[in-house]
């Protein structure tokens, strides 16, 4: 019973189109085989990551540049909404304003829609939803004079292109389980560990955790770390756009995008000279 | 095309017939002596890639005292695959046993 456990958790690592074609033949092959040869079933199991593994890097790197690209771009369009999320859940818990500022609930609900939508495959209306969303912010912003405005403009273009792209060319693809609950775990620890008062660090902590899972995971599927450096590159955008105060070496951020693009061409090509 | 040890003495188990994934695994560890041990992942991932590249079949998959198998198959490319290698390994160690016996009769010309 444990070895069925184990051996189906390890087949989690292959892609799902091939679980459902072989992963039920591949589970009773590692138990009849456990049967006979004692000793090899955790050096079956290992197999099976490893192997489970190459085959999501080599589809991963059967995508075209392009279609990489717009897929990450959507992804980075997400990880900035819950980064604004993770800011106003910061800004309620601290002012308890729930029923009182419209403003917030409304930017509220609007994050949660697009997230929403965009975790029940509904690419096009989460696009939408977002974009609107980024012109109303730009609009908001635009009437505050305490706020920093070429920062507050300049930083959510890329992410909005990824919401662009989302209304324009949605996929039906629905993100898995494990990465929405990941996701939203991130953003409500980040909130209640940073505590009031510290929404700023709370987005810090969503994004550096985002990005280290995607280093993490960049040699099987790179678009975790390409939506992490577009972030990373728009918030480089926008210290270029605030450039008196800001030291240069930040600026720098600007680059992160491009730097992960460039290593994910060249990772496709590795994987690609390797099967062939 | 070279086919490493693992790739080739799977193809070399189903020259006598279709075998399920573990009569494979059986099998080629059978005619290499036991010196090819494969593992799950890698017995799948080089039947998913033999299939790839119409060397072996895969059949429908059916239930087998309560397991579920699928047989494969060695196609005729798999077979002329399993030829070419073979003759490349015979022809290589033909080149190298002459060798070797030259090298020996050097040796022992030198000594007397």
């Amino acid at each position: 019973m444990m070895r069925g456990g184990l051996t189906r958790a390890a087949l989690r690592c292959y892609p799902p189109a091939t679980r459902t074609a072989r992963g039920a033949e591949m589970l009773d092959t590692v138990l009849e085989a456990s049967d006979d040869r004692q000793g090899m079933f955790g050096w079956d199991l290992l197999s099976l990551v490893a192997a489970g593994l190459g085959e999501r890097a080599r589809a991963s790197a059967q995508l075209s540049a392009g279609r990489t690209t717009a897929e990450a771009a959507k992804l980075a369009s997400i990880l900035y909404a819950c980064l604004w999320l993770t800011a106003g859940l910061g800004v309620l818990i601290d002012r308890r304003v729930w029923h009182h500022e419209i403003a917030v609930s409304l930017y509220m609900v609007g994050l949660l829609v697009v997230l929403l939508a965009w975790w029940q495959g509904r690419q096009r209306l989460a696009g939408a939803i977002g974009l609107a969303w980024t012109v109303a912010m730009a609009l908001v912003v635009a009437r505050r004079p305490d706020l920093v405005l070429p920062v507050s403009i300049a930083q959510p273009i890329l992410p909005a292109v990824g919401y662009l792209i989302m209304a324009i060319a949605p996929s039906r693809e629905r993100p898995s389980r494990v990465a929405v609950g990941a996701l939203v775990a991130l953003v409500v620890v980040s909130v209640f560990v940073t505590g009031a008062n510290a929404s700023a660090f709370g987005q810090v902590i969503v994004l550096v955790t985002a990005s280290i899972v995607g280093v993490a995971v960049f040699a099987v599927q790179p678009r975790l770390a390409i939506a992490a450096g577009i972030i990373w590159t728009a918030i480089g955008i926008g210290l270029i756009a605030f450039a008196s105060t800001q030291p240069a070496p930040w600026k720098l951020l600007v680059a992160t995008a491009p730097a992960v693009l460039a290593a994910t061409a060249a990772r496709a090509r590795v994987i690609r000279q390797r099967a062939s | 095309m070279e086919l490493r040890p693992p790739s080739y003495f799977a193809l070399a188990a189903l020259i006598d017939g279709p075998l399920h994934g573990y009569a494979i695994m059986r099998r080629a560890r059978e005619l290499s002596d036991g010196r090819v041990r494969l593992s799950t992942g890698t017995l799948y991932a080089l039947l998913e890639r033999a299939i790839g590249e119409d060397m072996v079949t895969a059949g429908e998959a059916y239930v087998q005292g309560g397991r579920q198998r699928r047989d494969y198959t060695l196609t005729p490319a798999g077979r002329l695959a399993l030829e070419l290698e073979t003759e490349r390994m015979e022809s290589a160690a033909r080149v190298v046993s002459a060798r070797l016996r030259a090298g020996a009769r050097t040796t022992r010309t030198a000594r007397a």
